[in-house]
């Protein structure tokens, strides 16, 4: 039972992370972009959209590379006496490199599509730019930032080659789902892969099916029919 | 009118092609025919890697006519790649276990299954390494936080590796440690790259890399279980040279490449 | 009191404007794209003007020379948008309770139900705006611009979006806010007829200049160019010069018909003898006369054609050089006389009616 639980604790525990920092950050570099109008604007977004379009085991070597002993960001954790390879943070980190752009897109869409006027009335009506953020951008990009989130879960809950690459396969501590698949099937233990596999499909299924009801605006009773 | 013309210039265009396609293949074939070409597809655990690089050169200059295919990685990979239909002619494992499965499964020629070499399960650390690792005792410190070892399951140095661990009664405590790699290669690379602390890998991967050191050496009943069998697959494309290929391994030519990179020859 | 100076360039356009609004209402008049919309977001803070200066009531929202520029929420300045940019997430009492929403619960409270009475959005307040007409749209949107008390009402296009029925309706409430709104008002519109209803003063806008900016009777009587005077839809131009100029009369010698008229002394100060000028009348306000007299003008008829309510008819005048001049004129039915074409009669130009624009 075992090698069932500890890669699907994993997982979850890895997914619910990444998403919380995904989406925050995902928010933030939309936000700012949406608005940002400068020259180096293509250059920016294409930096963030980048993790999508390489395979995912050269962002693993980028990112083994960059956080590795001898990269920049693996000295700087030395210094703090920690390792980030082949520790848990890492499964976090390639799951967030990987679906950070899926989030970006989708949020930036949605805040591009807020109408501007609405944003400046609002300016005039006493609201900081952060409050207009807040209570009326935010509230109007939710159904973006919702199929933002559903699509950072998704990749993140099946992201490997990254993941393999800087977390590497540690049984209790970095290994996911998809790792622990990859490694039963290796092992010729066909049956347990599938267990694995029929948990992964559980999961992506009903946080589909919740997020998607999640999704549809709550209709209040239609005592008023819309003008058109 | 037209139709028929168009007709007869694909009907001639098609006719230039196939000419074409036939008469390039007729040049590629070699003009040596005095021996047919042979392909011979080997299958080698990737502890074997370097070594049979040199025993594939060497045997294909003597024998011009044949080109050796390799295929280097864990041997349970490799194993079920065979069980799976790969078209493999000869197979050399790390491990009995791999090759004790293919037997059960009747896909080797019975015959030809020979054990061929010997080999030792050790500690290596990175040549920068400060850690003070002497025995596998050390592997209980704190200071250690890393092991890299191929996953038990179907890398046979890491099966051979967990064995020394339990030998010495320290699997469990240094269980949530263990990088579990695909193959014993891997656990090399991670060992040079720094990123792990230590890494259990045979004698003879220590010796192709410069930048580890071994620190300790497995426990002897382990290491001499350790063997290297060689078998032909059955109803593989080219016995006859696969069978020439094999002998030659035995050889001593072959035994003296074998040595330089850190093997024991079974029977020595 | 608003005094606005504001300077702005962009690729291919540039604003140069200056006005002061003082408690009443402005009309800001002009074609599309030049600079209405940008010269209310310098003001509502949206917008920085390359160089100027905005001062609110003693309060300045924006000097160059300081480099003092006052963000949008401290400026006090409402601001309603020709979509009426409503928050589509939020009820009308949400959205007009959205500005003053640091009061205590009771304050907002009441201050909403105020608002929502004299905008007579009584049993509108929990809908949401895609569950209101256009003209209840827009009465939700002034009453969420007035709810903090702003010391100027922006507005952009109000009611351009709305059918003629409801543009009369909310022109009549928009003079109704004055009774509990008592700030400047600045009326932004490409709609003459509208702005002259609303405003006080008219701000005739042209390529980011002012082109005149005075009060609309002023402005209907002595356009400051040709230009203006298109936009206000004078027509019927005579060239000439002016020949008199006394305290209770002006008169301008047109040549080409060998005649002096008498025009508008409105804007005698502006004028000086012999100076060149044209004059330019409204359809709307020449006669049909019997006979000649002063300001009557020999002519024949064009052609008249029917419209709903009015005649149009179009008249040649006789010319000195023999080239023809039109006038047209634009009579309601009850009034209109049956003309042949060719059939002379006289055209009065009713002298208070004469506009005198500056060669």
């Amino acid at each position: 039972m075992n090698e069932y639980l500890t890669p699907l604790c994993v997982s979850l525990k890895t997914v619910s992370t990444t998403m919380v920092v995904t989406v925050i950050l995902g928010i933030l570099a939309a936000r700012w972009m949406a608005r940002y109008h400068g020259r180096l604007k293509p250059l920016i977004d294409g930096i963030f959209i980048l993790p999508l379009v390489l395979p995912p085991t050269v962002v693993g070597l980028v990112l083994l590379l960059t956080f590795g002993k001898n990269g920049p960001m693996g000295q700087l954790f030395s210094l703090l006496d920690t390792t980030v390879v082949f520790s848990w943070p890492a499964t976090v980190i390639s799951a967030t490199v990987v679906s950070f752009p899926l989030m970006y897109m989708t949020a930036r869409s949605a805040f591009e599509l807020v109408d501007r006027d609405i944003e400046d009335v609002a300016r005039t009506l006493g609201a900081g730019k952060w409050h207009v953020f807040r209570t009326v951008t935010l509230p109007l990009a939710r159904p973006g930032i919702i199929a933002g989130a559903v699509l950072c879960f998704a990749r993140s809950l099946g992201e490997f080659g990254a993941t393999l690459m800087l977390a590497g396969n540690i049984p209790g501590k970095t290994t996911t789902l998809p790792v622990a698949i990859y490694f039963e099937i290796q092992a010729g233990h066909m049956d347990q892969a599938l267990y694995l596999t029929a948990i992964v499909i559980f999961i992506s299924f009903t946080s589909l099916v919740c997020l998607a009801y999640l999704r549809t605006p709550r209709r209040k009773t239609k005592t008023v029919p819309e003008i058109v | 009118m037209a139709v028929i013309k168009k007709t007869s210039f694909i009907l001639s265009l098609l006719t230039a092609l196939m000419i074409s396609a036939v008469a390039l293949t007729g040049c590629s074939s070699t003009s040596n025919t005095e021996t047919e070409p042979v392909t011979i597809n080997l299958a080698a655990a990737a502890s074997l890697t370097d070594v049979m690089e040199e025993v594939n050169a060497l045997y294909m200059q003597q024998n011009p006519h044949v080109t050796i295919v390799p295929s280097y990685a864990s041997s349970g990979t490799l194993q079920q790649q065979i069980e799976q239909g790969a078209p493999v002619d000869i197979f050399m494992s790390a491990g009995a276990s791999q090759m004790n499965t293919l037997q059960n499964k009747q896909l080797i020629v019975n015959d030809s299954r020979r054990d061929l070499l010997n080999n030792t399960i050790v500690l290596v650390v990175p040549d920068e390494s400060t850690l003070g690792i002497h025995s596998f005792d050390d592997l209980l410190g704190d200071g250690v936080s890393t092991i890299a070892i191929g996953d038990p399951e179907f890398v046979p140095a890491g099966r051979y590796g967990k064995q020394a661990l339990e030998f010495y009664d320290m699997y469990s405590q240094v269980q949530s440690k263990l990088v579990l790699c695909s193959d014993v290669r891997q656990v090399l690379t991670y060992v040079e790259s720094g990123n792990v602390d230590v890494g259990i890998v045979y004698a003879t991967d220590a010796m192709i890399s410069d930048t580890v050191h071994v620190v300790a050496k497995g426990p002897d009943e382990v290491n001499s279980t350790i063997v290297y069998p060689v078998a032909l697959i059955k109803d593989c494309e080219n016995p006859d040279a696969a069978e020439e290929f094999e002998d030659f391994l035995f050889s001593d030519e072959a035994g003296e490449i074998f040595e330089e990179y850190g093997f024991t020859l079974v029977g020595n | 009191m608003l005094e606005v100076k504001i300077k702005r360039a962009l690729p291919g356009f540039s604003l140069d404007v200056g006005f002061s609004v003082d408690g009443d209402i402005l009309g800001i008049l002009g074609p599309s794209g030049s600079g209405k919309t940008m010269t209310l977001k310098c003001i509502a803070g949206l917008i920085q003007p390359d160089e100027g200066l905005i001062k609110l009531n003693n309060r300045v929202l924006f000097d160059s020379s300081k480099s003092l520029n006052l963000s949008p929420q401290v400026r006090k300045v409402g601001l309603v948008l020709q979509n009426y940019g409503l928050f589509p997430h939020l009820t009308a009492s949400k959205n007009i309770a959205y500005g003053i929403r640091n009061s205590t619960r009771s304050e907002i409270n009441d201050r909403v139900s105020v608002l929502i009475e004299k905008m007579g959005l009584n049993g509108l307040e929990h809908r949401y705006p895609r569950q209101l007409s256009a003209g209840q749209q827009q009465r939700v949107a002034i009453a969420r611009a007035l709810a903090p008390g702003p010391e100027v009402l922006l507005m952009d296009e109000p009611f351009s979006a709305l059918d003629s029925v409801t543009k009369e309706q909310m022109e009549l409430e928009l003079l109704g806010i004055r009774d509990f709104y008592k700030g400047s008002i600045i009326l932004v519109t490409h709609n003459l007829a509208e702005a002259y209803r609303l405003s006080s003063r008219l701000a005739i806008y042209e390529s980011g200049r002012i082109a005149q900016c005075d009060h609309k009777e002023k402005i209907i009587c002595s356009p400051a160019s040709r230009k203006v005077a298109k936009m206000l839809k004078i027509r019927n131009y005579l060239d000439g010069f002016v020949s008199d100029i006394s305290d209770s009369s002006v008169w301008v010698t047109i040549p080409e018909l060998n005649t002096r008229l008498m025009v508008s002394a409105n804007g005698r100060n502006r004028l000086a003898a012999n100076q060149r000028v044209t004059i330019g009348v409204f359809p709307d306000y020449v006669r049909i006369e019997e006979g000649p007299g002063q300001n009557a003008l020999l002519s024949s008829l064009d052609y008249m054609n029917n419209s709903v309510s009015t005649v149009n008819y179009r008249f040649s005048l006789k010319t000195v050089s023999g080239r023809g001049v039109s006038i047209e004129t634009v009579l309601p039915k009850s009034e209109a006389r049956f003309l042949l074409p060719g059939q002379e009669c006289y055209l009065y130009l009713p002298p208070d009616h004469v506009a005198v624009i500056d060669s």
